[in-house]
């Protein structure tokens, strides 16, 4: 049982999302055909016709038949390929951080795309940052890590004044302190000497 | 952009590795009114110098060319669509249990829709780049090519490179999430109360 709000019923067949998973990890196009034939036949006795039907035509049938881990090994010699498009999508992701909202095309041609460009050409595109000092190369000599920093630097900023205590730092204070909390909503302005200190924030309290 | 269209090495040389360089435009046909004349859109595809680097390492380090090619919405106002080509290390870099691959773009082009016009154009342009940018032509045999099932994009493909030794890729996420899409069909659905 479910205490929160958000019960969502979503109508998905448990059963197929699990079949669809296993198939996928099989290691030659003969396990391909035969299990994925029982699998149709397993779905058509249960009746699920369309469902089977529609399976068939998309996703056994070529072209799009090679989508199990065996299909690359078979016709070229063993190499890492990827199983998904996540290199792809987290580029685009990086596009979209870029370009948050559409733009005219003269300014995607002139302004952002050339950024784009240097962005790729700096080699950073899904590379792991490893070091410290990678990560500071990174952040001052790229457009978009230069974005990140300014963003970080204004959190900075905001945080000298509006401070969340650890409750880590708090446990070595003295005891009249103690009733801190590190929870978002208790934030303690650390410049103040008032002596109500950990009191919920409110629109009022942020001012002060 | 004032560039003007890149066919030759000799002009291609001239270039700084930031410039956006235009290698092909091509025209898409979009019909508005249903039984009348189709109206005329220009597409374009475009690149700089330094991103062929990624090409010319992939296709002499690699034996096989490891692909992968997707559209991105919502970047330009209107209906424009950019679709993006590259290839991906296969040198793998494991964290711990996870494998990540990087991805390495190459090519990109605006077009109006996913269409088979636009990835024809994009495959092919990749196709003679290989040919004429680099001091020594190289030639692409061998394909793994990742996609998200688009119908377009995947006969695209295979007109394209229907010379070479491929294999096309679906994306098993995608696949799972039309399983989930096309539960609909089911006749005895279960269903799962998600917190």
């Amino acid at each position: 049982m479910s205490t929160n709000l958000f019960n969502i019923y979503v109508f998905i067949n448990q059963r197929a999302q699990e079949d669809v998973k296993n198939l996928h990890l099989v290691h030659s196009r003969e396990a391909f055909k035969y299990i994925g034939g029982l699998l149709l036949k397993s779905w058509e006795n249960a009746g699920e016709v369309e469902f089977s039907k529609w399976f068939r035509n998309e996703l056994i049938v070529p072209p799009y038949n090679n989508w199990f881990i065996g299909c690359v090994n078979e016709m070229f010699e063993p190499l890492p390929h990827p199983d998904t498009t996540n290199p792809i999508e987290s580029f685009n992701n990086t596009m979209k951080r870029f370009i948050p909202h559409p733009v005219s095309m003269s300014s995607f041609l002139n302004e952002k795309m050339p950024t784009i460009l240097n962005h790729c050409l700096e080699d950073y595109c899904g590379v792991q940052f490893d070091t410290s000092i990678s990560q500071a190369k990174y952040m001052a000599m790229n457009s978009i890590g230069r974005l990140i920093l300014e963003k970080a630097s204004k959190l900075v900023s905001m945080n000298n004044a509006m401070k969340i205590p650890n409750i880590s730092q708090v446990k070595e204070r003295s005891g009249e302190d103690a009733f801190f909390l590190n929870t978002k909503r208790n934030m303690v302005n650390v410049n103040s000497k008032a002596s109500n200190n950990g009191d919920p924030v409110t629109p009022f309290r942020i001012k002060v | 952009m004032t560039s003007k269209k890149v066919t030759s090495r000799e002009v291609l040389l001239t270039k700084t590795d930031q410039e956006i360089v235009v290698f092909k435009t091509f025209d898409q046909q979009l019909q508005i009114v249903p039984n009348s004349t189709p109206v005329v859109f220009p597409g374009v595809i475009f690149s700089c110098k330094g991103l062929l680097k990624n090409l010319e390492e992939a296709i002499s380090v690699q034996h096989v060319l490891t692909m992968m090619t997707d559209t991105t919405f919502k970047l330009v106002v209107g209906q424009w669509v950019l679709m993006i080509t590259g290839v991906i290390d296969t040198v793998v870099k494991s964290h711990g249990n996870n494998i990540t691959h990087s991805f390495r773009p190459i090519l990109f082009g605006l077009a109006l829709s996913e269409n088979v016009v636009g990835y024809t154009a994009l495959f092919s342009t990749l196709l003679e780049i290989a040919q004429w940018a680099f001091a020594i032509p190289l030639s692409i045999t061998n394909i793994v090519h990742c996609q998200d099932r688009n119908d377009a994009m995947c006969k695209a493909f295979q007109s394209t490179f229907k010379d070479c030794k491929f294999v096309i890729k679906p994306c098993i996420v995608h696949i799972l999430r039309n399983v989930r899409q096309n539960a609909k069909l089911m006749v005895n659905r279960e269903f799962l109360e998600v917190r």
